[in-house]
């Protein structure tokens, strides 16, 4: 299971097998790519690193 | 009728009448080719290849119909400038059971994908270039390539045998010698791909109709087919699982007519499946549209990679959705945890359905399902998964109301 540090619950939930799903997802077809304000920049990247499947990248854009 | 324009010193040749163009060849020996086709003119550069391709109008035969001129303007214009930076791919790995189109192509005319790659390698100065295709034409592919002094830079490499194996991430990777699988990109494969190089990656299909255009004109490419689908395009159609019959139609054919003319009794069908296992349900009263991206937009479907697949009204389409639906699940690449997890999950439930469970919160586990996978993976594997699982939900309403109810009268 992938655990997020708190402040990045804003942006990510879990679906029922552990993996980070963007919350509004399916509403506009966002994809799989959450926009990360940058407010939350340390808190992404710690899920990042803390994912143990290796599911999250961060892309600096 | 077209004269050839820029082949003076060779004797003209007409260019194809008609909907025969990549099969107007009789034979597929390299004589029979230049015979039918005439030489292949001198390589326009970048420029005039672009602007050739996009007055023709031509789109990708590989299934996502990306326009052709589209992929090859991605090249950044800095790396099309500079000579011997780009890789150039010929995509026939058919990764579909469905399609059969591109190894018929490469089994009748090879010389014209070949023809396709020269040109567009030509236009680019290309580092290298692949033919990446199925184990079954690679003995046609190498005696083709053998005929002729002018295809020695081109490599012929054994496409993996999975249904993803053709995505194009998935090609760059096994010529890269890693597992044929796609990859999570954030940069595009004409950025950087193959090595790091810009890559360049046409369907097969794509490159023989490249190889007509640039010898005999995007006008003449476009005075077949309809505005939305300009030229012919080759399409496997077949009825209950078993391709049967390759084609060149014209682009915006009525599908009816594709089916009835190999012989297809539409009366007897209940839906087309359009696109293959990433495709939709055309139901049987829609049998009159068009094989074109506005006729087929409001059932999901598109002309795709040109597969048409007729079931049997006495078929039951949730046994056979939830069948190919199974056989998908099987062929995820393993990487992404909602495809891994939710196509077998997605596929159960619709197998539920399918042999009888008369749960009515069935139907909606399966939207619920489809639509958590879908966006989620690195490639659109999920997506068109869950695209033919609520296709198959909405076409055939009737009968997972008949399978809900206990009543379904059909043959399982």
């Amino acid at each position: 299971m992938a655990s997020a540090p708190r402040s990045c619950l804003s942006l990510l939930a879990r679906d029922e097998w552990g993996y980070p799903l963007a919350y509004g997802y399916g509403s506009g077809g966002a994809g799989s790519n959450v926009p990360v304000p940058d407010t939350l920049l340390a808190a992404a990247t710690d899920a990042v690193s803390l994912c143990p499947r290796q599911a999250l990248t961060l892309v600096d854009r | 009728m077209t004269r050839v324009a820029d082949t003076r010193l060779f004797p003209a040749v007409q260019a194809p009448v008609g909907t025969a163009r990549l099969t107007a060849a009789p034979a597929a020996d390299y004589a029979t080719h230049q015979s039918t086709f005439g030489p292949l003119p001198a390589h326009a550069d970048s420029a005039a290849l672009l602007a050739a391709l996009r007055e023709s109008g031509l789109e990708g035969r590989g299934g996502a119909g990306f326009p052709a001129w589209r992929k090859l303007a991605a090249v950044p214009a800095r790396e099309r400038a500079r000579r011997r930076r780009v890789v150039v791919i010929g995509n026939a790995a058919e990764g579909e059971p469905l399609s059969q189109k591109d190894a018929t192509l490469l089994l009748r005319s090879p010389h014209l994908v070949i023809d396709g790659l020269l040109t567009v390698a030509g236009a680019l100065g290309a580092h290298s270039v692949y033919l990446y295709a199925q184990a079954s034409v690679l003995e046609s592919a190498t005696r083709a390539l053998a005929e002729r002094a002018d295809a020695s830079a081109i490599e012929l490499r054994e496409a993996a045998d999975t249904f993803i194996s053709g995505e194009a991430s998935a090609v760059v990777n096994a010529l890269a010698g890693r597992a044929p699988i796609p990859q999570d990109r954030t940069i595009r494969l004409t950025a950087s791909g193959l090595g790091g190089r810009p890559t360049l990656l046409h369907n097969v299909e794509t490159l023989a109709h490249i190889a007509l255009i640039a010898r005999f004109g995007s006008a003449w490419f476009r005075s077949v087919g309809t505005k939305g689908d300009p030229g012919t395009r080759l399409v496997t159609v077949g009825s209950d699982g078993h391709p049967s019959t390759v084609l060149e139609v014209a682009g915006g054919s009525r599908i009816g007519d594709v089916l009835r003319f190999t012989g297809v009794d539409t009366g007897s069908l209940s839906a087309v499946l359009v696109g293959g296992y990433h495709g939709a349900w055309l139901p049987a009263y829609a049998l009159e549209a068009r094989l074109d991206r506005a006729d087929l937009a409001g059932f999901g479907a598109n002309p795709g990679a040109g597969i048409l697949m007729g079931l049997g009204e006495r078929r039951c389409p949730i046994t056979v959705a939830a069948a190919v639906a199974t056989y998908l699940a099987g062929e995820t690449a393993g990487q992404c945890g909602p495809c891994v997890n939710g196509l077998p999950a997605m596929a159960a439930v619709l197998g539920r359905l399918a042999r009888g469970d008369r749960d009515p919160s069935l139907p909606g586990e399966v939207r619920r399902l489809a639509a958590i996978v879908t966006g989620r993976g690195s490639c659109n594997h999920p997506d068109g998964t869950a695209r033919f699982v609520l296709s198959t939900l909405t076409v055939f309403a009737d009968d997972v109301s008949a399978h809900l109810d206990g009543h379904c009268r059909k043959d399982h």
